[in-house]
């Protein structure tokens, strides 16, 4: 074999290995950037939905568990707390993704849950507000999260 | 051949280019967020919280009474124990007097937490007018803004049983320590992390070590022992890389 021969198919092997480097190197970006995006995208509409679904949860006339003057109500508390698996009664509420409700004490200490944080989970994001119950301070969290 | 090769690059180094200048410069389709709405109505949860739970009359009361400091006093340990560490607020209050026709301003104060005035501009108001009786009224002004920092805020809760009902910091001999550790974030997002908990004996000696993967909040049991010494330990609740999130101190006799 020539010398032009040779670095003719030395040419073509190192192009072949920049093209696979160059296709692989534009699929892994192409994918962070999507992932990222998407990561954005989720978070910002979980945000939305938590503080509008705590909004309703707390302030609306027929399902809201506070008063106009942020006590909350045992009997309304009881129903949500009846009926948070309860997929119609949550989709009136504006809640449409998997949650995790909480009420605590000024310590953080639970006092009443609904479902748990799951160990695998993405775009998580919680809002609390502040209510009193029994004259107690209380605190009312609400997560969203997507699976 | 050569030529072909150089082409099939240069043409693909132009689309990688393009795809990264595209992502920098493409409109981005992210919803509108709520949060004004939501540091709003926490706003509004307060001053109602202050009412109900009788704080706000008994800082009028003793502003009346020219018990000032204790106000700001209590005032300050109240939102002290309720208020998230990077939230911040101010609490107007004007007294008004009505005499013969005319209002008088009987009382005008401030009271600050932690202490500062608002440097950021998204300042949430929420006022209220309070009837405090003969021809007296008080106009109530709440003014919430957030800090900066993104902080990790780091609770140690210790309890005398599991069922988390009897809060102490005092343990006699045969009793089990019970705490709960809370890591949460400026909005009580619970926060997911790596935390060193070290249990330590009034000899600085640790009684117990452990790592743990937390997310929000983690709840755990500890026994003195028999052999355990008298005196004051301590929780410490520490980040991967050493530094103390936390630390509270327990008394056992």
């Amino acid at each position: 074999m020539g010398v032009r021969a040779q670095f003719f198919v030395f040419d073509t092997i190192i192009s072949i290995f920049v093209v696979i480097l160059v296709t692989t190197t534009l699929f892994h970006i192409v994918q962070i950037m999507m992932n990222r995006e998407m990561e954005v995208i989720e978070r910002s509409e979980n945000i939305n939905e938590v503080i509008l679904v705590l909004k309703n949860l707390m302030e609306d006339p027929d399902n809201g568990i506070v008063d106009e003057s942020n006590l909350i109500n045992s009997t309304k508390l009881q129903f949500f707390l009846n009926n948070c698996n309860n997929t119609s009664f949550l989709i009136t509420l504006g809640l449409s993704r998997p949650f995790y409700f909480r009420i605590s004490d000024e310590n953080w200490a639970p006092l009443y849950e609904c479902n748990q944080i799951p160990e695998k989970f993405k775009s998580l994001v919680t809002f609390s507000r502040f209510a009193s119950l029994n004259r107690r301070f209380v605190i009312v969290s609400l997560t969203v999260y997507t699976k | 051949m050569r030529g072909i090769i150089l082409l099939i690059d240069s043409m693909l180094a132009m689309l990688l280019t393009s795809l990264i200048l595209s992502h920098f410069f493409s409109i981005q389709t992210i919803p509108e967020n709520y949060e004004d709405i939501y540091y709003s109505t926490i706003s509004r949860d307060l001053l109602r919280v202050l009412e109900v739970s009788g704080k706000l009359d008994e800082i009028l009361n003793l502003s009346l009474t020219d018990k000032l400091l204790d106000a700001k006093s209590s005032f300050k340990t109240y939102m002290q124990s309720i208020l998230p560490s990077d939230l911040n607020l101010i609490l107007s209050i004007d007294v008004y007097n009505y005499i013969d026709g005319n209002f008088y301003k009987i009382l005008g104060e401030i009271f600050t937490y932690p202490g500062t005035f608002p440097v950021s501009e998204e300042v949430y108001v929420v006022e209220d007018i309070k009837v405090i009786g003969g021809e007296k009224f008080a106009k109530i002004s709440l003014k919430l803004w957030r800090g900066t920092q993104n902080l990790t805020i780091v609770k140690i809760s210790t309890f005398l049983d599991a069922g988390m009902q009897y809060p102490s910091i005092h343990f006699s001999r045969g009793d089990d320590l019970y705490y709960f550790i809370t890591l949460v974030d400026r909005f009580g997002n619970p926060v997911r992390a790596k935390i060193y908990l070290m249990i330590i004996d009034p000899k600085n000696e640790i009684r117990e070590h452990m790592e743990v993967e937390v997310i929000g909040a983690y709840f755990g049991e500890f026994n003195f022992g028999e052999d355990a010494p008298s005196g004051s330990w301590k929780i410490v609740v520490m980040s991967e890389d050493g530094t103390i999130f936390a630390a509270k101190q327990i008394m056992f006799e």
